[in-house]
């Protein structure tokens, strides 16, 4: 960098502690830049924290326009290395933070989730346009006494038979999305995703047997969601015991080897049912594919506390994920619990996605590819993954769901048959484009 | 007034295997002290075992206060931990790494507050890392890397230092640069340093004291003069060396025995 023409007051050179450029220090002489530069207490209190030393006149003069944008209360606004300085060009300093979700990630995101909704809700055999959704809301919540544009038919399309279709396929592909972010952290395993630890068999074991089993005249739309939860929870709970017990200090490994012996055991008894009752075969079948066929009010109003209790828990644990990338050592000589925030987490992301296939069946793909389009597009760090990966996932799951109810319509395609369709291609060409490491 | 370490007959057991066995050892307030011996000698378990991350018999006392007893984070306070070979994520940029360090003083489910950027800032401009602020990990060289965990660990700001073989994967000037840089800062911040060293001329130049670990056992401790003698390296490390003396410093030469062959 070239020196700033000086006047010569002292001779003395000193070296900046902050960009370790030589300056001549006028200290005490008339027109010192120290003194003409007059700052705050607390940017005093800021240099002095940051430098040993004195500071060059052009990282000085940096704090200064630091300041002044601080003052204008208009950080967004003033450029802080191009202010008008009066001794020297001032050094780039770039801000010591982590980067978290961008007010433009943040902003496209929703805005990709309102898309999704507006077409979800719009698209059917009954065709509504998006001003007349907004409309109808609107008249249901009596907010500026607007008249529903629409036909009492169409109102009950509308708000009985596709609005809990698409909120709820928002909450459970939200729910995989985050709980595959918190699985891929705590394990640190990009091959990581929600059913890792036998979620999908124990639920799909719990589902067989209540559809092979019930009593005859019981409300298998009832139960059937109980079982699957009920299934789920103790292949996991089977998982992670094994894992502890065998595993101990060997790691996250022993984990994932519990987690495939005990899918394995629980689909063995799941084949066994099925054989001998073959006549359940369809409808085991057709659960197992997953899909918002059935979703009302009510579906939506049992699994909303899970997936918020968890998803709010995983995002407070966004920070803990980053420092667990560094692997269990280090965490732990960073002071976290390594075992008790990965049982944590892992409880919590289990409990959701329990939920979340409870009501809508096995949808694969989206826990593992939602986290991993954010690491490659936005940032690798968990600030931006698991509030964004909650975001995109209830899109991206809204956008399949309408795709198949409306591709062969009035027939339904699986909603796994979707999502993989198409977002494998997707991410193939993200993959293939991208520069960043998978993880 | 308590030793910044402590470790009363501590033994380390792993399978069947005995790491370390019966080691007493204290490192005062502001000394820096190597720990010296062949490869399996047990340096980097006696390391860990005051770190608290793994379990072991006997005791550990940090600033007077047991390890056992002491949640992860109240001992994350008091010790920073740079592994010999730490997980540096290609991604992440040096800033987000530095501010990793400062996990002990956040809240669990909190983010850094303006007092734990400038502690970062601090630690990064006090490694002269003020330029690769926004750098991602990836892009940095072994020397710039070694900076930017020293800075993680600084921006601690635990008053003990373990270091792993903080020297390990630097050339030779990169190796005196690291180690004139620790001293500098164990001066500057009264830190207290425990480094597990291969080299033994630069453990005897940059140590007040060597631990020296055969086979588990704590077999001479002491000033690197004492410690450090051809008898001593011959009889623990199966070495066949040269001890040079010079000025109070001591270095220690790798000689070849050279075999005449009569015919």
């Amino acid at each position: 960098m070239a020196r700033p023409a000086l006047q010569r007051y002292s001779g003395i050179i000193k070296t900046c502690p902050l960009c370790e450029e030589q300056f001549e220090c006028a200290q005490g002489h008339p027109g010192c830049w120290c003194e003409a530069v007059g700052l705050g207490r607390r940017t005093l209190a800021d240099i002095r924290a940051v430098a040993y030393g004195c500071v060059c006149p052009a990282c000085l003069s940096g704090f200064a326009a630091r300041e002044r944008a601080r003052r204008d209360n208009d950080l967004n606004g003033v450029d802080e290395n191009t202010g008008p300085v009066t001794w020297a060009k001032a050094v780039p300093h770039a801000a010591v933070r982590s980067r978290g979700v961008s007010a433009v990630w943040a902003l496209v995101a929703l805005g990709s989730l309102a898309g999704a909704l507006l077409l979800g809700l719009g698209t059917g055999a009954a065709s509504i346009g998006p001003a007349s959704i907004v409309a109808s809301l609107l008249s249901h919540f009596q907010v500026f006494h607007v008249a529903s544009p629409l036909s009492t038919v169409n109102d009950a399309i509308l708000w009985q038979i596709r609005a809990p279709r698409v909120v709820l396929a928002a909450l459970v592909g939200g729910m995989l999305a985050v709980a595959g972010s918190a699985y891929q952290g705590v394990f640190r395993n990009p091959l990581a995703d929600p059913y890792l630890l036998g979620v999908a068999a124990g639920a799909g074991l719990g589902a067989t047997l209540a559809i092979a089993y019930a009593a005859a005249g019981s409300d298998i739309g009832l139960l059937l969601p109980l079982a699957a939860f009920a299934g789920a929870l103790v292949a996991v709970a089977g998982a992670y015991v094994l894992g502890r017990s065998a595993g101990g200090v060997r790691g996250t490994s022993t984990l994932i080897l519990a987690g495939v012996i005990v899918a394995l055991f629980m689909t063995a008894i799941q084949t066994f049912v099925q054989q001998q009752r073959s006549d359940i075969l369809r409808s085991v079948y057709s659960w197992i594919l997953g899909g918002f066929g059935t979703a009302d009010w009510h579906s939506v109003t049992l699994v909303v506390p899970y997936i918020a209790v968890s998803s709010a828990i995983i995002l407070l644990h966004r920070r803990v994920l980053d420092v667990l990338s560094l692997g269990d050592e280090e965490a732990a000589s960073l002071g976290i619990d390594v075992r008790r925030a990965r049982l944590v987490l892992v409880l919590v992301a289990t409990a959701g996605t329990a939920a979340a296939v409870a009501v809508s069946g096995l949808i694969g793909f989206v826990g593992i590819i939602i986290p991993h389009t954010i690491r490659l597009l936005v940032s690798p760090s968990y600030r931006a993954i698991v509030p964004l990966s909650i975001l995109a996932g209830a899109g991206f799951l809204i956008l399949a769901d309408a795709l198949a109810r409306t591709i062969l319509s009035p027939a339904e395609l699986p909603i796994g048959v979707v999502t993989a369709f198409f977002g494998a291609p997707f991410f193939a060409i993200l993959l293939r484009t991208s520069r960043r490491m998978v993880m | 007034m308590s030793s910044a370490l402590e470790a009363r007959d501590v033994s380390v057991t792993v399978g069947a295997a005995r790491i370390l066995s019966h080691v007493t050892a204290k490192v005062e307030r502001g000394e820096w002290v190597a720990v010296i011996g062949p490869n399996g000698a047990g340096k980097t378990t006696l390391l860990r075992a005051f770190a608290g991350l793994l379990t072991f018999a006997g005791q550990v006392l940090v600033e007077g206060r047991a390890v056992q007893g002491s949640t992860r984070r109240q001992l994350a306070r008091q010790i920073a931990m740079v592994p010999q070979q730490p997980q540096t994520p290609g991604q992440l940029t040096v800033a987000e790494y530095v501010l990793l360090g400062r996990t002990p003083h956040i809240g669990y489910f909190a983010t850094e507050t303006r007092t734990d950027r400038l502690a970062a800032e601090r630690a990064m401009a006090r490694l002269r890392l003020r330029q690769f602020t926004d750098r991602i990990l990836g892009s940095l060289s072994g020397g710039e890397l070694q900076r930017v965990v020293l800075a993680r660990a600084l921006a601690q700001e635990a008053p003990v230092l373990l270091l792993d073989e903080p020297t390990s994967a630097l050339d030779l000037g990169r190796q005196q640069d690291a180690l004139e840089l620790l001293d500098e800062l164990r001066r500057d911040s009264e830190l207290t340093v425990l480094s597990a060293m291969h080299d033994l001329s630069l453990a005897g130049q940059y140590a007040d004291r060597l631990l020296l670990l055969d086979g588990g056992r704590l077999v001479a401790q002491g000033k690197p003069s004492v410690v450090l003698s051809e008898d001593v390296i011959a009889a623990h490390y199966d070495a066949r060396v040269r001890v040079i003396r010079e000025n109070g410093a001591v270095f220690v030469l790798p000689r070849r025995e050279v075999k005449r062959w009569v015919h």
